[in-house]
């Protein structure tokens, strides 16, 4: 079973809002920056596994943090997730091992909005992508 | 007035949810005359809790010993300062500050361990010094205990994230576990500072600063942190923990960095131009309460206008924006010529608007001469408070019990310490092996190894290469200074009196092992509830014990720190803890050394005298001895043993030395060689001229267990050409030294035939913490 | 005082090393200056830029990243062009790696390898060797370095494993790039403590005039802060103890190499 969480800041994303300058200034410019952890639980998960996660700090930190399900383990259209190549699976968390849980994985989620709120288009995210959200000499970008 | 009122401020109070009592209310609403306002509550709230107003502890603390000549600040500020020494003119002061983070870590252990870096750097900035280092004393919880294995690493993270962005060097600490910080975690932290005694700046609105400025450098405020003065003075329960966690702030030690690079370029503009101003950190009550404080030291007023502070939320309730504890913040009150150039450096020397989103310098009020604190919010005053009244505080005479120490018969001791190690010898390496295992002495290596202990390149000794580490702060000056700490529970929870004269032994026999003479002392006492007289009573005869020791080792106390309440809701009190930090001078770093095993052949020494105490010890726990006897303290004796120490260092006749703590003499003879990059290892042959004195008449006692004994002392390597003249020395000073053995070419650990490689007990040793928090490496 | 060359010690927000690289700097006798992010037209008139360590921009995005993107790189990249020398240590490191100065094999700003994540997935500090592993043909920025020089160093990062795809790790290896390795005391080659591929502790360009190097030469620059020997040798003489020496050669051939450009 694989069940995917993804983690966003509740106070300013000062991570998104650097990474909103630095694309205005290679000449990609959108109006918002949208980042988020996400999370990959794979294992025979048990229903308590959201309110385990949302206790552990590095992952969830109620003062800073909103902790919301996902579906599917895969991007959303508009939104690119960047890995690491060849992600040795974790099975710990701050030296905890969850019930059940026999792999996790780490993603970060990208998106970047224009002035009304909408995804630019999917030539302009690649290129974020391409110039600078993600270093191909470690890093692979996921899109749907 | 009438009681009505009282009773509509109590009820306003308890709808608040602020932690003051409903009397403490009543005297606010007596005073003021009228119901006060939800932002005043909140300020009588912050100024009043137990940890802004020491009400319980004040009246106890004003027993420990606080002058001398090596002080040059004394207690009363955010930080105390020492004589590091003269150089090219001039003298220069250490800065020590001592805090506690107990209860946000056992909450939000990462954020609460970051924070307590972040709360404690900015009391040594405030002082006009660079901050060049930082030591965490550490108790967490038993780690077969899943929570408490989680809090040990976020705890440890947390600090890590904290300290080594803002660059400053973790030069030591110290980290035991015990069940009695299963629900209360204690984290400790001391940071230091470098100052000329010329370029010290106070927190208080200097002479003549009626009409200047009041400015507000940091973070752009928000919700984060309400409530954290009254919050970290209650007991834990886990269903408030949940509730709890607004209370933590949030830091940003990636803004602090910065902060702290523009705050340097503010001291200095400030020296070019000759300027005396007043400036101080935001900590527990925020805004109000800092710069309330501010202006009360300087005798003035102060106006603030509360829309005029940077905020990171629309729309901020006054109470929070006075209130509200936001991290990374700090307060200045300068003249108005100066204000453009405070605002430039800040804001676009140092652009800190382009560093965190809503961060900067902003002037948001004016010193009065009213003596009182007036804020307005929109053209509304929300607070309208004497100053004195505010941040007098209150006091409480606590009623309290000192449970009585039993002593126990000489006869009964002897036998526990037989039954466990029978005359005529026992398997000492066997011992060795399980003492080494001991989650109180195993390597920490793969916890410090996570900090950067050498940022800043003014490191000496980093932490692990000895018992204190060593920083050169002053590049091209050989003066030097060491940090050690000391504070062990399992005394704590026997006899808090001793427990505390024993920390004090214990942080100055650290520096000593170095080479340092202990200049300063500085002590965070993290209690139980105070409510309850027992508690209370741990208190307060470890604040006599620590006063003792202090007086008897003539080293003055410069700051402190109390944390109290430190209890969960089932009752489970930490174990009485005082824990000390030490400041000790080395006038020219040549004269260090670090602790590992130099060269084959040099003699090895013990001074002091081990007695038949054997309560508390490591080797109790292992051993399955029953006694709790604690040492019983010669001051002299030891304050002379560290004169020889330190004398043996400057003469070049000690090459390495460790103070005799946990685990005993063997598991420091051990340690020594682990450190030794040459495999340098011990033979120790001269064992009979190590025992315990049993009795005034000079009766002995000898057995193998003194080699695990814990006693004021310190073992030394001492060059083999030197060994008669350092024990003259020894002798001159009335101080027992004894040979014991000598070093070896080899890597091994032998004891009369008993051998072990000193990798294989090096294995054990790295093992346990290894295990826990992932790899670590050993010297390369 | 002759005007020599001049050496800019570049600081971005969250930079924590700026104090001591430019004490080793001055120490090896160049004009060392600290030049702050605000001030990018400042750095015109610098003949050589060191870029020090610590946590530029947070290490937002990546470590790294934020900083080569920076306008303060703008002239240090024109300058590497130029073929003036260079140097990144820690931090500086994974900036020069994202700005794609080192190893320099493919077009700017687009980075063909990394200082990524320690393999443990943590910082760690602990005392290292690096190795010079090029023909000194490869490294002209280190004038007068010998044959497999050692140099002692702290390794204190987070990010500090090389990763790179297998033909461009291929490549760095083939054409030289791999500046230093990490060795123990005596020069024999160690596992990189944090899973750098490789081994490797530091990467040159194709020119040889830019440097990247994780470990700190300059935390283990001076004799009072050597772990070694070599301290207790000078115990009890002041100005042996306080004396520069063993990282601090790392700095002296780089001074070399600038001063000879610079005359020449």
């Amino acid at each position: 079973m694989i069940r995917t969480f993804v983690v966003s800041l509740t106070i300013p994303d000062n991570e998104a809002y650097t990474a909103l300058e630095t694309l205005g200034r290679l000449g990609i410019d959108s109006s918002r920056v949208v980042r988020a952890d996400v999370w990959i639980f794979e294992g025979e998960l048990d229903a308590g596994l959201a309110a385990t996660i949302g206790s552990i700090e590095s992952i969830h930190n109620p003062n800073k943090h909103r902790l919301a399900e996902r579906q599917a383990d895969r991007p959303e259209p508009g939104e690119v997730w960047i890995a690491t190549r060849d992600e040795a699976p974790a099975t710990l968390v701050a030296g905890r091992a969850l019930p059940g849980v026999r792999a996790i994985l780490r993603r970060t989620a990208w998106r970047l909005l224009d002035d009304q709120g909408r995804d630019v288009a999917p030539a302009v995210l690649d290129r974020a992508v391409e110039t600078f959200l993600c270093n191909p000499a470690f890093q692979v970008a996921i899109t749907q | 007035m009438m009681t009505a009122a009282h009773d509509d401020a109590v009820a306003l109070g308890r709808t608040l949810g602020v932690a003051l009592s409903d009397d403490e209310i009543r005297r606010i609403a007596e005073h003021l005359g009228r119901v006060p306002s939800a932002t005043e509550l909140f300020a009588f709230d912050a100024q009043w809790s137990e940890h802004c107003s020491y009400k319980s502890s004040r009246e106890h603390l004003k027993k420990l010993p606080t002058e001398g000549p090596t002080v040059l600040l004394g207690v009363g500020e955010d930080a105390g300062i020492v004589r590091l020494g003269e150089w090219q003119g001039e003298t220069y002061g250490i800065v020590v500050a001592h805090e506690s983070h107990n209860h946000p870590s056992q909450v939000v252990p990462f954020e609460g361990a970051a924070t307590g870096i972040g709360g404690i750097v900015r009391d040594v900035l405030c002082m006009g010094a660079e901050v060049i280092g930082v030591a965490d004393p550490l108790r967490f919880g038993r780690l077969e205990n899943e929570h408490c294995r989680y809090v040990a690493q976020q705890v440890v993270d947390g600090i890590a994230a904290y300290g080594n962005a803002i660059g400053v060097p973790n030069v030591g600490g110290d980290v035991f576990f015990d069940s009695s910080f299963d629900d209360n975690v204690l984290v400790n932290v001391v940071a230091l500072g470098l100052v000329k005694e010329k370029d010290i700046i106070h927190s208080r609105a200097p002479e003549g600063s009626v009409g200047w400025d009041i400015v507000l450098v940091g973070k752009a405020t928000d919700r984060s942190g309400f409530g954290g003065a009254s919050f970290s003075s209650l007991t834990l329960d886990e269903d408030d923990a949940e509730a709890n966690k607004g209370a933590v702030q949030v830091p940003d030690p990636f803004l602090k960095n910065v902060i702290m690079r523009a705050s340097y370029a503010v001291f200095a503009a400030l020296r070019e131009q000759g300027l005396t101003v007043g400036f101080k950190d935001l900590g527990a009550g925020g805004l109000a309460g800092c710069s309330a404080e501010l202006c009360a030291a300087g005798g003035v007023g102060a106006e603030v206008e509360l829309e005029r502070v940077s905020t990171a939320q629309r729309d901020l309730p006054p109470e929070v924006i006075a209130i509200g504890e936001t991290q990374e913040r700090l307060c200045w009150i300068v003249p108005p010529s100066f204000t453009p150039t405070l605002l430039a450096l800040y804001n676009e020397m140092y652009s800190l608007p382009r560093v965190a989103r809503g961060a900067c310098a902003a002037v948001i009020g004016k010193v009065t001469d009213t003596r009182r604190y007036v804020a307005r919010y929109r053209n509304e005053t929300v607070m309208d408070v004497d100053l004195e009244f505010l941040t007098g505080g209150v006091r409480y005479s606590r009623p309290y019990t000192i449970a009585p120490v039993e002593i126990e018969p000489r006869d009964a001791r002897v036998r526990d310490v037989e039954a466990a190690f029978p005359p005529g010898g026992s398997d000492l390496i066997g011992r060795l092996r399980a003492v080494l295992a001991h989650r109180d002495v195993c390597s920490r290596a793969s916890i410090y190894q996570r900090y950067d202990g050498v940022v800043r390149g003014c490191t000496a000794i980093p932490p692990g290469y000895a018992d204190a580490g060593v920083l050169v702060p002053i590049p091209g000056a050989p003066l030097a200074f060491a940090v050690g700490i000391g504070g062990n529970p399992r005394y704590g929870a026997i006899d808090p009196r001793r427990a505390a004269e024993l920390a004090v032994v214990e942080a100055v026999a650290q520096v000593t092992a170095v080479g340092a003479l202990p200049v300063g002392l500085t002590d965070c006492l993290n209690f139980g509830d105070p409510t309850i007289p027992e508690q209370m009573g741990a208190f307060v005869a470890a604040v006599e014990g620590l006063s003792e020791a202090a007086r008897a080792l003539d080293v003055p106390f410069v700051s402190g720190n109390v944390s109290l309440y430190n209890r969960s809701s089932s009752g489970n009190h930490v174990a009485p803890s005082p824990i000390v930090g030490c400041v000790g001078t080395i006038a020219d770093v040549t004269h260090t050394a670090s602790a590992a095993l130099k060269r084959a052949g040099s003699a090895l020494f013990v001074l002091g005298v081990p007695q038949l105490a054997y309560g508390g010890t490591v080797i109790a726990e292992v051993a399955g001895l029953s006694t709790r006897a604690l040492p019983q303290m010669d001051y002299e004796g030891f304050a002379e043993a560290c004169a020889v120490v330190r004398a043996g260092f400057e003469r070049g006749f000690v090459l390495a030395s460790r103070d005799v703590s946990d685990g005993g003499v063997l598991t420091a003879i051990a340690e020594m060689a682990f450190g030794s990059l040459a495999g340098i290892g011990a033979e120790l042959n001269h064992t009979d001229a190590f025992f315990v004195e049993i009795d005034a008449r000079g009766r002995n006692w000898t057995n193998n267990a003194v080699w695990f004994a814990e006693f004021p002392g310190f073992v030394c390597e001492v060059d083999a050409e030197r060994a008669a003249a350092f024990a003259e020395l020894a002798a001159k000073h009335g101080v027992r030294a004894r040979e014991v053995g000598e070093t070896i070419g080899r890597a091994e650990l032998d004891y009369n035939g008993q051998r072990a490689p000193i990798a294989e007990l090096r294995s054990i040793w790295d093992a346990p913490l290894r295990d826990f928090y992932g790899a670590s490496s050993g010297p390369s | 005082m002759a005007a020599g060359p001049r050496v800019a010690v570049v600081v971005f927000p969250g930079t924590n090393s700026e104090d001591e690289t430019l004490r080793a700097v001055r120490a090896v006798g160049l004009q060392g200056e600290l030049v702050h992010w605000s001030q990018p037209e400042a750095l015109a008139r610098f003949d050589a830029f060191v870029l020090p360590g610590g946590f530029a921009y947070e290490d937002r995005i990546r470590a790294g990243a934020v900083a080569a993107h920076d306008a303060v790189m703008d002239p240090v990249i024109e300058a590497a062009q130029a073929g003036k020398f260079v140097l990144g240590i820690c931090n500086g490191a994974q900036i020069l790696a994202e700005a794609g100065l080192v190893p320099g094999t493919g077009p700017l700003r687009l980075p063909t390898a990394a200082f990524a994540p320690n393999a443990s997935g943590r910082f760690q500090s602990v005392h290292v060797h690096v190795k010079l592993s090029v023909t000194l043909d490869r490294v002209p920025i280190l004038g007068g370095i010998e044959d497999g020089a050692v140099i002692p160093a702290w390794a204190s990062h987070g990010d500090g494993r090389l990763a790179a795809p297998a033909d461009e790790l291929a490549r760095i290896e083939r054409d030289g790039h791999l500046a230093f390795i990490y060795c123990d005391r005596h020069g024999n080659p160690v596992s990189a403590p944090n899973g750098a591929a490789l081994d490797c502790a530091g990467l040159v360009n194709r020119d040889g005039n830019v440097l990247a190097i994780m470990p700190h030469p300059e935390r283990d620059g001076w004799t009072f802060q050597h772990l070694d020997d070599s301290r207790d040798v000078a115990r009890g003489d002041t100005a042996a103890t306080l004396a520069p020496s063993g990282g601090i050669r790392f700095f002296e051939h780089f001074a070399q190499a600038v001063r000879e450009r610079f005359s020449a």
